[in-house]
């Protein structure tokens, strides 16, 4: 679930411009005590469901499985593979080093397929997550920040994307004061129009003060359509053969 | 096709042995239309496709891939795949199937040439799955990863497994190429056929090496096999005089010359496009001397006729993009099909478009073939539907332009309707 935490919490690697002084925390603060209460994961297996609700309220049902992995260099190598139903089982994403390579393994063509470019923002196997936002890849450099305000039970700061290539204009991120994780963050697209939401629905806090998430919602505002992943099972620093993360897994029938 | 039997009588028992343990079975049900808009026919058929695979150690697995087939013309049971896989077996850096399996080389979307291991039947017109069907063959495949970014791969298949290309389809090829010849239409020439396939064996495999890995941020893979052509070349036309009117009879002797491949296989970004990826395959063709010997009434005036001399090359070279509205193009030149060889290769170009609905039920899609050497074209309107999850529905239209006798002109007319439960 590493992988799932960093893309939900890329804000522990950003490292942008703070102005703001007029809170008792700064955002860099704010930031710091997030990355503590990050669970201290090196090794993932979780078991799960992934509900797509499409924009006239059709619901399907999805069983994943996902491994991840802390690499040496603080880079996180993810495998997330549908179980369930037919249509899509055994579909497989690897990705690896925070998505600076992403392959599909498609079962029905015994095919893995690169995929690169602008085809990394392309939606997954009819999910509201796009490649990139499974495989991760944010990077600190790539944004600036700035706490905006807080209400009685969330910090709220904004991030503006350094990259001009960016699809969103900002962004607004809720951090729940007691546990220091992010309970929500809205997606502005260039027209400054609210498009993607994303909201942590439950939190696991664990006995060393750490938190994890257990279940995530991913909303296109535009399209009203959403995914909703919520991981039932969870092992923790599981022994993964060497190489686990690679080409040669996803094409196993069975992980 | 000598293992059809034996392994449709393993397959058969497998998926009896499955059903009785209660073991999961899943597949997919369809059922196609098309209608020919330039004959007016109507044809329709229904495919079972039944998958079965278990796990017998937990880096050993067998299965079973079958599909039952209601169609005119067609058998009604054929063999996708029956194997048995490993995976770090027999050792950790090895991975291995065996069985009548199919083995999908190549990095580009359709028509790759590289991919020369499996028979590709031929296709009734460029709608969904178009080339997409493999014939298996009888093989071992085994890889060896002896480093993380790179593995060696080695094919070896003891027996000769060629295309199926219906009689009447291939008389009717033979019939537009071998009349010139005899200064008769095609329609005066009457055609027998043999077949004469390779003498193969344990000891006269055929086989292939590949090793693919990534360098920086593109996937590649080099590949040679060493094998025979997958469809039948003329070696000998024995001409005889006809019964009735202008007839001529021909009987001809079919063979499958061999041919050596060298291929080289690479998807990825560059950084001088950024957003698009790039899928291409080359291949290098090494073919056996081949020639058509005819033989008319008068023996005494027989004569040879090349067919295959030189090395020649066949490509496909892709490149993929999304735009900002999510329309997904890709374009393809494409240097030959899987049905043109030698001298007959010749150029294309093939695009295809295509956007999903924001709900993700409908995905209307183009896709357009058009020959760079004598400009015929063909192209298909289509549009996918999902109703559920389990179903989906394609219409598609088919239409070609093009002389008679041109590259792409003959595809004809046509409309197709696909609809399949996944199970």
């Amino acid at each position: 679930m590493k992988k799932l935490v960093l893309f939900v919490t890329f804000m522990f690697f950003v490292a942008g411009a703070f102005t703001a002084s007029a809170y008792a925390l700064t955002a860099d603060d704010i930031f710091d005590e997030m990355e503590e209460r990050q669970a201290e994961v090196t090794t993932s297996r979780s078991l799960g469901s992934l509900l797509v609700v499409d924009s006239r309220g059709r619901e399907e049902l999805r069983e994943v499985i996902m491994y991840s992995q802390e690499e040496d260099d603080g880079t996180v190598s993810t495998i997330f593979r549908f179980l369930s139903p037919a249509s899509v089982r055994n579909i497989t994403l690897l990705s690896l080093e925070d998505g600076d390579q992403i392959n599909l393994y498609m079962p029905a063509y015994r095919r893995v397929r690169r995929i690169a470019g602008a085809g990394r923002q392309e939606t997954f196997a009819g999910t509201n997550f796009t490649y990139e936002d499974i495989g991760g890849g944010f990077e600190r450099e790539d944004y600036e920040y700035e706490l905006t305000g807080e209400d009685e039970e969330n910090y709220i700061i904004e991030l503006f994307p350094l990259d001009p290539e960016s699809e969103y204009s900002r962004q607004v991120m809720k951090v729940d004061k007691e546990l220091f994780f992010f309970s929500r963050i809205d997606f502005y697209d260039l027209e400054e129009t609210l498009w993607r939401v994303l909201e942590v629905l439950e939190v696991e806090e664990l006995e060393d003060g750490t938190v994890r998430f257990r279940e995530i919602s991913l909303s296109d505002v535009k399209e009203n359509s959403r995914s909703v992943l919520k991981l039932e099972e969870i092992e923790d620093d599981i022994d993964l053969p060497a190489n686990f993360f690679s080409v040669r897994t996803i094409q196993r029938p069975e992980l | 096709m000598k293992f059809v039997l034996p392994s449709f009588l393993v397959a058969v028992c497998v998926l009896c042995i499955s059903c009785s343990a209660g073991a999961r079975i899943t597949g997919e049900a369809r059922l196609d239309t098309s209608w020919d808009l330039d004959s007016g026919e109507l044809d329709y058929g229904l495919e079972l496709d039944l998958e079965y695979h278990t796990s017998i150690s937990d880096r050993l697995w067998a299965g079973v891939e079958l599909t039952l087939r209601f169609r005119e013309d067609t058998d009604p049971l054929r063999i996708r795949e029956i194997y048995l896989e490993g995976f770090q077996a027999p050792w950790d850096e090895t991975d291995f199937r065996l069985g009548y399996i199919q083995i999908p080389w190549g990095a580009s979307d359709i028509l790759s040439p590289v991919d020369v291991v499996n028979p590709i039947p031929l296709s009734p017109g460029i709608g969904e799955g178009f080339m997409g069907e493999k014939i298996p063959v009888p093989a071992v495949q085994f890889e060896w990863y002896h480093t993380f970014d790179w593995s060696i791969e080695l094919v070896y298949q003891p027996y000769f497994t060629p295309n199926v290309i219906p009689e009447p389809l291939q008389k009717g090829m033979l019939a537009a190429e071998l009349a010139p010849l005899f200064e008769v239409s095609p329609a005066d020439l009457m055609i027998g056929l043999d077949y004469s396939e390779p003498a193969t064996g344990f000891g006269a495999p055929l086989w292939g090496v590949r090793t693919r890995g990534h360098i920086g941020s593109v996937d590649v893979a080099l590949s040679y096999h060493d094998g025979y052509y997958l469809n039948p070349f003329p070696s000998r036309v024995e001409v005889m005089e006809g019964t009735a009117g202008d007839e001529v009879y021909a009987e001809v002797h079919m063979g499958y010359p061999r041919r050596r491949t060298l291929g080289l296989e690479f998807q990825g970004e560059l950084r001088a496009l950024p957003g698009a990826t790039f899928r291409g395959d080359v291949a290098l063709f090494i073919p056996e001397r081949w020639s058509m010997t005819v033989v008319p009434p008068d023996p005494t005036e027989a004569y040879e006729q090349e067919i295959l001399t030189y090395p020649y090359w066949k490509a496909a070279l892709g490149m993929d993009y999304t735009t900002d509205d999510d329309i997904y193009l890709n374009l393809i030149y494409s240097l030959g099909t899987p049905f043109e060889e030698g001298d007959d290769v010749s150029s294309y170009l093939f695009l295809q478009a295509e956007r999903e609905s924001s709900d993700g039920r409908w995905k209307p899609f183009i896709t357009s073939g058009l020959s760079l050497a004598d400009g015929s074209m063909v192209n298909a309107l289509g549009i996918s539907y999902k109703p559920d999850v389990d179903w989906n529905i394609t219409l598609t239209a088919s239409f070609s332009s093009g002389p008679q006798g041109s590259k792409l002109g003959d595809i004809g007319d046509g409309v197709f309707l696909t609809a399949s439960y996944v199970f």
